[in-house]
C-alpha cells in the first residue's frame, strides 16, 4: 500500500518538524546573559553581557545623580554613584545570572538575567 | 460495516487521540512563561517572579502584588510618617492606637517570638537601635551608661495589645516599636498568600534576601538557595546551597550592616539583653514554612548563639537552620543535614 | 435519479457534514495563540469529495464549508484562516491526488500533505493577521508535526467513508449507513 515516495514524503515532513523544534529550542537555550539596568523600578537599558569585550561604560541618571556602570570581560560593576554609602561600589564585580548591584539611594538596580535555568535561584543576604 | 472494522477504526481514533493529546500537552507546558519584576521597596530590592501561561495574567499578578506591597509598606515602615507604626510610637505613654488587623497580627507574632526566644528577639528594640545610630545613619558606639539607661525600655512584655478593640499601647513614652525584623517576612507571606489565592502554582518572592517560594521550579526540582559566605567580601561567593519547596529562607549576617569605630566592627544585630551586637555567630539561615517565622528566628538565633540557637531550632516543628559561628564552623539542623550542599 | 442529481445531493450532504465538523472543530484547542485557528479535521470531507468527484468538486466543498462556517461562527480572523487553509490544502491534495492515481503515493500521504499545507497556510496567514512573524519559526515545526497524526486521522476517516459509500449505491441506503457512523 505504501511506496517509497510515501516514506520519503513522511520522513521529510517529520524531520523538518523535529529539526525545526530542535533548532528553535537551541536558539532559545543559547540565550545569553543580559545586564538589566533599571531606575526606580522602570527599565532603563538592557545590554548583552557579551557586548562588553570592548569595555563598556554607561552613565545612568538616577534619582540623586549619576551612577556609572562598567561592563568588562563578561562582568559588571559600579564605579561611581551619587549616593552616600557607596554600598553598590563595594559590592565589586558581578558576573552570574541572578546577581545584582543595587544603589538604593539613587534607585538604580543593575541585574544580570538569563532565560536559562540557573544552578542557584536566589542568594541570601 | 462489520464489527471488526468498527473496532479497528475505534483503535485508530484512540491512538491518534493520545498522540494529539500528548502534543498539546507538550505545547502547553512550553507556554508557561516566567514574569518577573523588581522594585525598590521596604528599603530593599523587592523581586517577585510568577510563572503563568498568559502574559496579561502574569503582568496583572505582578502589578497587584506590588500594589499590595506598597500598601503594606505604608502600614509598617517606621520611617514613613503617618504609618501605623509611627502613630503607635508617637502615642507611646499617652494613649492606645487603633490599628488594622495586619498590624495586630504582626505585633502578636512579634510578642510570640519574643516569648519563645526568651527575649532574644524583641520588637521594642527601636530605642537601642537608635542609640547606636542604625537606621538614622549617624552610627556611634554608645557608653555603658547610655545603654543601661535605654535597656529597660526594650521589653516586648510591656506592649499592651487589645485584640477585641484592635488597639496597641506602649506604656512608656520613650518606648518604640521596630518591626523591621519581622514586617518584611510578614509582607512576603501576604504576597505569597495573594498569589496562592490566584491559583499561581510556581512563584517566588524575594525581599532583599527574605525568600519564599511557591511550589518547585518549573522543571519540578526544588528551588536552590545559595547561602553567602559571611567572610568573603567579594560579594556573591556561596558557602552552602539549601534546596526548598513551598518554604521560606531568611539569613541574618553580621556583614549586612555595620560600622567600624577604633578598629572594631559593630554590626546591627543587637542583643536585647545587654545592648551590644551579638558576637557568638556570624551568620544564621532559617528555613521555615512562613517567612515571618524565618525572619524573626534568624535574628533570635543569631542573638542566642550556636548552642541555644540550635536547641530552639530543633524544638520547633517545620523549622530548620544553618548557623555559622564566630570560628566559622557550620552547625546544621537535623532536617537539613541530608539535603544541604556544603561548598 | 440521474447521475448529476445524485452528485448534487451528495455534494450538498458533504458540505453539510463539512460545516458540522468545521463548527465542532472551532471548539477544539489548537496550539496557536491566534483565535480561530483549526486542526483541519474538515479535510476528511474535502478528501472524500476529491476521491468521489474530483478536484473541482472538492474545492467547491471546502470553499462552501468555510463560507457557511463563517456565517455560523462569524469571526473574520477565523474565516481568513479557514479559507486560506482550506483552499491551499485542497490545492495541494488535488495535486497529490494525481500522484495517487498514478499509484506513486498512498491516500494517507495525500491526506498528510493536505494537513501539513493546511497548517502552514494557517500559521502564515495568522502571523500576517497579528503581524508577529516570530510565530512562524516557533509554531511551524510543531504544527508540521501535528499534521502527521491529523493527516493520518483524516485520511483513515476518508478511506472508511469512501468504502462505505461505494458499497451502498442507492441514496437511501447510503444515508442510513451514514447514520450508523
Amino acid at each position: 500500500m505504501f511506496s517509497r515516495y510515501d516514506f520519503i514524503i513522511w520522513i521529510v515532513i517529520v524531520s523538518l518538524a523535529i529539526g525545526g523544534i530542535y533548532y528553535h529550542q537551541n536558539l532559545v537555550s543559547m540565550g545569553e546573559n543580559l545586564v538589566e539596568i533599571s531606575v526606580n523600578g522602570q527599565e532603563y537599558e538592557v545590554i548583552p553581557l557579551t557586548d562588553s569585550n570592548g569595555n563598556l561604560r554607561r552613565e545612568i541618571e538616577g534619582v540623586n545623580g549619576l551612577t556609572v556602570v562598567e561592563i568588562r570581560d563578561q562582568r559588571v560593576r559600579v564605579i561611581s554613584s551619587a549616593c552616600p554609602d557607596k554600598l553598590c561600589i563595594h559590592s565589586g564585580w558581578i558576573d552570574r545570572p541572578g546577581q545584582m548591584l543595587v544603589c538604593l539611594p539613587n534607585r538604580v538596580v543593575v541585574k544580570i538575567v538569563s532565560d536559562e535555568q540557573q544552578d542557584i535561584d536566589f542568594f541570601t543576604n | 460495516m462489520t464489527f471488526k472494522k468498527a473496532a479497528e477504526l475505534l483503535a485508530v481514533v484512540i491512538i491518534l487521540g493520545i498522540i494529539i493529546f500528548t502534543i498539546l500537552n507538550i505545547v502547553n507546558q512550553e507556554s508557561i512563561q516566567k514574569y518577573s519584576k523588581t522594585e525598590l521597596l521596604l528599603d530593599t530590592v523587592f523581586d517577585i517572579t510568577v510563572f503563568t501561561e498568559d502574559e496579561a495574567e502574569g503582568n496583572r499578578l505582578l502589578r497587584e502584588a506590588f500594589n499590595e506591597v506598597r500598601a503594606l509598606e505604608k502600614t509598617f515602615s517606621r520611617f514613613v510618617s503617618g504609618s501605623e507604626v509611627d502613630e503607635i510610637n508617637q502615642n507611646a505613654g499617652e494613649g492606645s492606637v487603633e490599628v488594622r488587623s495586619d498590624m495586630l497580627k504582626v505585633i502578636k507574632s512579634g510578642i510570640y517570638f519574643g516569648e519563645i526566644t526568651e527575649g532574644s528577639f524583641d520588637i521594642t528594640i527601636a530605642p537601642l537601635m537608635e542609640l547606636w545610630g542604625f537606621g538614622t545613619g549617624k552610627q556611634r558606639v554608645p557608653s555603658q551608661e547610655e545603654i543601661e539607661e535605654i535597656l529597660p525600655l526594650v521589653d516586648y512584655r510591656e506592649i499592651q495589645l487589645d485584640e477585641q478593640r484592635f488597639t496597641v499601647y506602649l506604656p512608656q513614652e520613650e518606648m518604640s516599636l521596630d518591626l523591621g525584623g519581622i514586617a518584611k517576612g510578614y509582607i512576603v507571606d501576604r504576597i505569597v498568600q495573594y498569589l496562592e489565592s490566584q491559583n499561581v502554582e510556581i512563584a517566588s518572592v524575594n525581599a532583599g534576601g527574605d525568600i519564599r517560594v511557591i511550589g518547585t521550579r518549573e522543571d519540578g526540582t526544588p528551588w536552590r538557595i545559595g547561602i553567602r559566605n559571611p567572610r568573603n567580601s567579594n560579594g556573591q561567593d556561596i558557602i552552602a546551597v539549601i534546596p526548598i519547596v513551598d518554604q521560606a529562607v531568611v539569613t541574618s549576617g553580621d556583614y549586612e550592616r555595620f560600622f567600624t569605630s577604633d578598629g572594631k566592627r559593630y554590626h546591627h544585630i543587637l542583643d536585647p539583653h545587654n545592648g551590644f551586637p551579638a558576637a557568638k555567630v556570624i551568620s544564621v539561615t532559617i528555613v521555615a514554612e512562613e517567612c515571618i517565622t524565618a525572619d524573626a528566628l534568624s535574628t533570635a538565633v543569631f542573638v542566642l548563639g550556636p548552642r541555644k540557637g540550635m536547641e530552639l531550632v530543633e524544638s520547633l516543628s517545620g523549622v530548620e537552620g544553618l548557623i555559622i559561628d564566630n570560628q566559622e564552623k557550620l552547625h546544621v539542623s537535623s532536617g537539613l543535614q541530608d539535603i544541604i550542599e556544603i561548598r | 435519479m440521474s447521475g448529476q442529481t445524485t452528485k448534487l445531493v451528495y455534494l450538498a450532504l458533504l458540505i453539510t457534514f463539512a460545516v458540522v465538523i468545521h463548527t465542532i472543530e472551532s471548539f477544539l484547542v489548537i496550539p496557536i495563540p491566534v483565535p480561530g485557528a483549526k486542526l483541519g479535521l474538515a479535510n476528511i470531507i474535502t478528501l472524500l469529495a476529491l476521491m468521489l468527484y474530483g478536484f473541482r468538486s472538492s474545492m467547491v466543498v471546502s470553499v462552501m464549508r468555510t463560507l457557511i462556517g463563517f456565517l455560523i461562527v462569524g469571526n473574520l480572523i477565523s474565516f481568513s484562516l479557514s479559507l486560506s487553509g482550506a483552499v491551499f490544502s485542497t490545492a495541494v491534495m488535488g495535486a497529490a491526488f494525481i500522484l495517487y492515481k498514478k499509484k506513486w503515493i498512498s491516500i494517507l500521504t495525500v491526506s498528510v500533505l493536505g494537513a501539513a499545507s493546511h497548517n502552514v497556510a494557517q500559521i502564515v496567514i495568522a502571523s500576517f493577521v497579528v503581524s508577529q512573524f516570530h510565530l512562524i519559526t516557533f509554531y511551524l515545526p510543531i504544527l508540521l508535526l501535528l499534521a502527521v497524526p491529523t493527516g493520518v486521522f483524516t485520511g483513515l476517516s476518508a478511506m472508511y467513508l469512501y468504502k462505505v459509500i461505494l458499497k451502498n449505491v442507492t441514496v437511501s441506503h447510503s444515508l442510513s449507513e451514514f447514520r450508523k457512523i
